[in-house]
């Protein structure tokens, strides 16, 4: 596929979703991450945390190039809608400045965009999603951004998370965490800050940060610049991961999946020195 | 539906009006407003037609000239009065739903006594002014100027009902009719949107593709479970349903919901193992569980939980539907995004069960906070299908 060969030579857009629907959202940041035109900076589930993260970003300079918007979403707070908020972003910024992120609706019908269109959404992405779609949504803006002024000369900024702490979003550097971890769907995060909520499931995460990451159980997702230790007790293979050895109240002891064990252990152990192998 | 009138920023699933039904409900309005006063005019036409042929012919058969004059003074006074106080009666008693039986027997009472009245009055104006005698007859007595206002009436009553009560009564059967016409194609339309609504299925489908690498036995899960509903709306059969099977159908519909809405909506069953074969229209339920779902559950901070009870009354004389969330609920005087659909439901039982209740109320809590919303709809159970054999 040429978006394919095509993909590294491009920045990828740094992109946040803003979805109600737990499925959704997963699945359209593993499509946004696997077409490479994109990095996911964050995934939301309500319009207050869409309006929160594009503050914080923004407020950091860091900026968020598109936002990935549902058309039906359900704000908690009332009724507003996915186009609400674009109608209020897009106004507030028009006034400031010319930064403003691209609005695209993820919709399930095509009529709708239109009057999405006057309100300043720049695309639309119709439902069920595919890569197809996506990779062609996101060439689009590609394309639209190359005909705007060029305003980054800086640096990329690196990855961040965002998490949940009750009401409010927090924002982690990758090398703050040392786990991800679900559980019937409750995805959290473990950091030396504490433990957060992410409206993300583990595959969607992984699909954003793979390299940094080890997938070591169905369950667990593990920062391997975090492991500090690695042991065995009969079939059951547990690592500890944290900022020091041993200190249960700073770090978190994760399981390894039987199937996996082998190849995390060997994966650890080809970037590392001093055991005898045997 | 055509797309260009759907409005853009509503909620999904909110069932929009069936464009034509407004206005044919405006029709239907108008054109009974019309036939009203037309049926109006053709009454009096009738009543003024009758006297005048029982005055030509008290005339003709050689009546004095005085005396019928002094007779149509008294009926231009005795039958107004009795025609309007018949169509107010009447007015009163369809405004209490009274029954048919109930309702020919109060008016013949009312028509009775008023009719009695005036023969009484003319009794005593005929003992001062004895022209207006109907005949000149000295056993004219209070007693048989009773009875003869009494018969004068009945008779009038039925001048009122062929000429009044008659053509409404016909006009209204028509109009029920043809509004429970419209109803029934509405409901359909309903139904079928419920089912098919186009944007839970694409928003289905959509949460299966999702599911698919990670978690592919949900997704087959929820494949089948919207396979269901699809096999369901194909169905093309009668209007009623086993309350098991309607309860079986909301099941695999909260299944997708909460699929789709991980961890934020949860839902609860309590249903009264001996309610399980009533009949029920199609689906009745469906509109009231998805409003709960959008407009409470999926607002409250946290996740939320969305309870269908159904039972008896205590009494045993009604059937309970109750619908239940625990939402923030809608601040007073708003109405909510999916009144549609309510309405709908509303109009749907009150023309299958004429004494049933459709109410939406605040749930609340023993401190007196209010803990979220639940619709009622109360059916008495003479009303209802019970049903016999447990079906699906």
């Amino acid at each position: 596929m040429i978006a394919r060969s095509e993909a590294p030579e491009v920045l990828p857009l740094r992109t946040l979703v803003v979805e109600d629907e737990w499925p959704a959202r997963n699945y359209l940041v593993e499509l946004l991450e696997a077409s490479r035109l994109a990095e996911v900076v964050g995934a939301v589930a309500s319009t207050d945390q869409a309006r929160e993260a594009i503050q914080a970003e923004g407020a950091l300079g860091l900026g968020i190039d598109c936002v990935f918007v549902d058309v039906q979403l359900l704000g908690q707070a009332g009724s507003e809608t996915g186009l609400d908020l674009v109608r209020s972003m897009t106004q507030e910024r028009g006034t400031a400045g010319n930064d403003a992120p691209m609005f695209v609706l993820a919709t399930a019908f095509d009529q709708h965009a239109i009057e999405a269109f006057e309100l300043g959404v720049v695309d639309y992405l119709l439902k069920p999603f595919t890569d197809d779609r996506v990779t062609q949504a996101l060439r689009r803006l590609h394309d639209r951004r190359k005909a705007r002024p060029i305003t980054d000369g800086q640096p990329r900024a690196a990855p961040r998370i965002v998490a949940r702490k009750r009401r409010s979003l927090v924002f982690l550097e990758l090398h703050e965490i040392w786990a991800f971890e679900t559980e019937d769907r409750l995805t959290s995060v473990h950091t030396a800050h504490g433990t957060f909520d992410l409206d993300l499931s583990l595959a969607a995460i992984e699909a954003s940060f793979g390299r940094t990451f080890v997938r070591v159980h169905r369950q667990w997702l593990v920062n391997a610049q975090h492991i500090k230790e690695l042991e065995r007790d009969g079939d059951e293979t547990r690592l500890f991961v944290g900022p020091a050895l041993g200190d249960d109240r700073k770090g978190v002891r994760v399981p390894v999946a039987r199937e996996r064990a082998a190849a995390v252990r060997s994966a650890l152990l080809a970037n590392a020195t001093g055991l005898r192998r045997g | 539906m055509s797309g260009d009138s759907l409005p853009f920023a509503r909620p999904y699933g909110v069932a929009a009006p069936a464009t034509g039904e407004p206005q044919a409900q405006a029709s239907v309005s108008a054109r009974s407003v019309r036939s009203q006063r037309d049926h109006r005019v053709v009454g009096v036409a009738v009543v003024l037609f009758t006297v005048l042929l029982q005055t030509t012919n008290q005339y003709l058969s050689g009546a004095e000239a005085a005396r019928v004059l002094g007779h149509l003074g008294f009926l231009g006074v005795e039958l107004p009065s009795i025609l309007v106080a018949l169509s107010l009666t009447y007015a009163t008693l369809k405004r209490h739903h009274v029954g048919a039986r109930a309702a020919v027997g109060l008016t013949v009472a009312v028509a009775g006594t008023l009719g009695a009245g005036f023969g009484v009055l003319l009794w005593a104006v005929s003992l001062r002014y004895p022209t207006v005698m109907l005949r000149p007859l000295p056993s004219f007595t209070m007693a048989r100027g009773m009875l003869y206002g009494f018969s004068l009436g009945q008779f009038h009553m039925g001048l009122w009902a062929l000429a009044f009560a008659f053509p409404f009564a016909i006009d209204e059967a028509r109009m029920k009719d043809l509004e429970a016409e419209q109803l029934r194609s509405a409901a359909e339309l309903a139904r079928l949107r419920a089912h098919l609504e186009p944007h839970f299925l694409l928003n289905t489908l959509n949460a299966i593709a999702g599911l698919v690498t990670e978690e592919p036995r949900e997704a087959r899960r929820l494949i089948g479970c919207l396979g269901d509903l699809l096999r369901d709306a194909l169905h093309d059969d009668d209007e009623l349903q086993t309350i098991h099977a309607q309860v079986a159908w909301l099941q695999r519909y909260a299944a997708i919901l909460q699929a789709r809405h991980a961890g934020a909506l949860d839902f609860e069953w309590d249903i009264a193992s001996d309610c399980q074969s009533v009949l029920l229209p199609r689906l009745l339920l469906q509109p009231l569980v998805e409003n709960a779902v959008k407009h409470g559950a999926l607002r409250r901070q946290g996740g939320g939980t969305v309870a269908l009870r159904i039972r008896w009354t205590e009494e045993g004389e009604s059937l309970l539907c109750a619908v239940e969330d625990d939402g923030p609920g809608v601040p007073a005087g708003q109405v909510r995004d999916g009144a549609f659909g309510l309405r709908a439901i509303v109009r749907r039982v009150e023309l299958k069960y004429p004494r049933a209740t459709v109410a939406l109320e605040d749930i609340v809590g023993d401190g007196g906070a209010r803990e979220g919303t639940r619709a009622r709809v109360v059916i008495p159970k003479q009303t209802l299908d019970v049903g016999g054999a447990r079906g699906t």
